[in-house]
């Protein structure tokens, strides 16, 4: 039943901030968001999640980008993810954290929605 | 070679100067923390750092954290007009060898520099020319090379000596760096403060300003040179909902893109004279 309800897999990230960890102030470099989780890399991202069940839903379609290559159909598309609450607790996912699911897909959310059912986080998908 | 990132990173780093000019051990100019970076900033920090927020959601212990942001704006670069066909040395080949001729044998004391040669001219026709990581490969490389030629050449870690017939000239050079500014190009760069209130915006706002005008030559690690010269400031309230007050101010910076290659000191020249049937021949000179 768990199954049916959440049949996808995904894993959510957090852009760590450009000091690091350790809240350095002046000279900082360059500060960006870089997809990879290399501890080191102080632009990385911080998985906190792994492996949450999920259900994710099509929202929006988006519209085709002004500037998009050819085969470019739609732009940003809103999904709604859906996580329960035996997996994701209250307050542990934020606004503008990164989602990543089963097939490889690369979420921003936008508006993260707690209540007693669990997550509902409201996403637009990032690609190029 | 200089490019926009050098550019940026330059910025960033005077920026830097002007808010901490005594380091961050001291307050800077706006008597509160100071992040400066290149590129922009992540959001959500951003709004942590203009409430006094650690990356917990709790209160930071040092307060709220202004922020500066340096970043090259989109679709501003231009050509300039510059005359570009000067070479420049920028770094002089250096010898660490001293190369000294007694009673026909040839004595090196001292250990090559990376890339550092010698060369024999034999009889006037004969170009030997080996490099080597120290002063013992390289005679032993060039008697080896002269063996063939000249049979009884014999090395030592610091003596060569080459039984020629007539005439034995040693020239030793080294590898420099060149350089030649391919293009010169202007660029407009925002530099961006990012702080919870209008005090600290213009404080901090104006130590980078002034420095910047100040400082209107700069030399870039390329050994190149930049000039920056104002262009506009903007000031933004539009975010003071969201506790921020912004700045941005916008400097052109011309700069070159300066191709750099190694240069070695001639020490023999090959010329090929054409007969008058037009066919190649190859002469030595020296």
């Amino acid at each position: 039943m768990v199954l049916t309800i959440y049949p996808r897999k995904i894993e959510v990230r957090r852009a760590k901030a450009n000091a690091g960890a350790t809240d350095a102030i002046g000279l900082l470099g360059y500060s960006g968001e870089e997809a990879t989780t290399d501890p080191v890399n102080p632009q990385g991202e911080v998985v906190l999640f792994k492996d949450i069940p999920a259900s994710v839903q099509a929202s929006n379609a988006g519209r085709k980008k002004d500037s998009g290559l050819p085969q470019d159909i739609t732009y940003a598309p809103s999904w709604n993810i859906f996580g329960p609450s035996w997996a994701l607790a209250k307050d542990v996912v934020r606004d503008r954290d990164i989602v990543i699911d089963d097939q490889g897909y690369r979420y921003e959310v936008a508006q993260a929605y707690w209540n007693i059912l669990g997550y509902k986080l409201i996403c637009v998908r990032m690609e190029a | 070679m200089a490019d926009l990132s050098d550019i940026t990173a330059f910025l960033a780093s005077q920026s830097a100067d002007a808010i901490y000019p005594n380091g961050t051990s001291q307050s800077s100019v706006a008597a509160m923390d100071c992040r400066i970076y290149e590129g922009w900033p992540l959001p959500d920090k951003l709004d942590k750092d203009m409430r006094g927020l650690d990356d917990n959601g709790n209160p930071r212990v040092g307060g709220p954290v202004a922020n500066v942001s340096v970043y090259a704006m989109p679709g501003t670069g231009i050509k300039i007009f510059d005359i570009l066909d000067e070479t420049y040395v920028l770094r002089p080949a250096v010898h660490g060898m001293a190369v000294t001729v007694v009673n026909g044998v040839i004595n090196v004391a001292g250990q090559p520099t990376v890339g550092e040669y010698i060369s024999l001219v034999c009889d006037g026709n004969i170009v030997f020319s080996q490099t080597g990581a120290s002063t013992a490969a390289i005679l032993s490389n060039l008697a080896a090379q002269a063996l063939p030629t000249y049979p009884g050449t014999g090395a030592t870690a610091t003596t060569l000596a080459v039984p020629v017939g007539h005439s034995l000239v040693v020239r030793q050079g080294a590898v420099g760096l060149l350089g030649k500014a391919i293009n010169r190009q202007r660029q407009s760069i925002m530099i961006t403060v990012w702080a919870p209130n209008e005090r600290v915006r213009s404080q901090l706002a104006i130590a980078v300003d002034i420095l910047t005008k100040k400082n209107t030559r700069i030399t870039l690690p390329d050994t190149s040179q930049a000039v920056v010269f104002y262009v506009r400031t903007s000031n933004s309230d539009d975010q003071q909902a969201s506790g921020i007050y912004r700045r941005d101010l916008i400097y052109d910076v011309d700069y070159a893109t300066l191709e750099t290659f190694p240069g070695y000191e001639i020490t023999s020249v090959n010329i090929t004279i054409a007969s008058a049937a037009g066919n190649a021949q190859a002469t030595s000179l020296t």
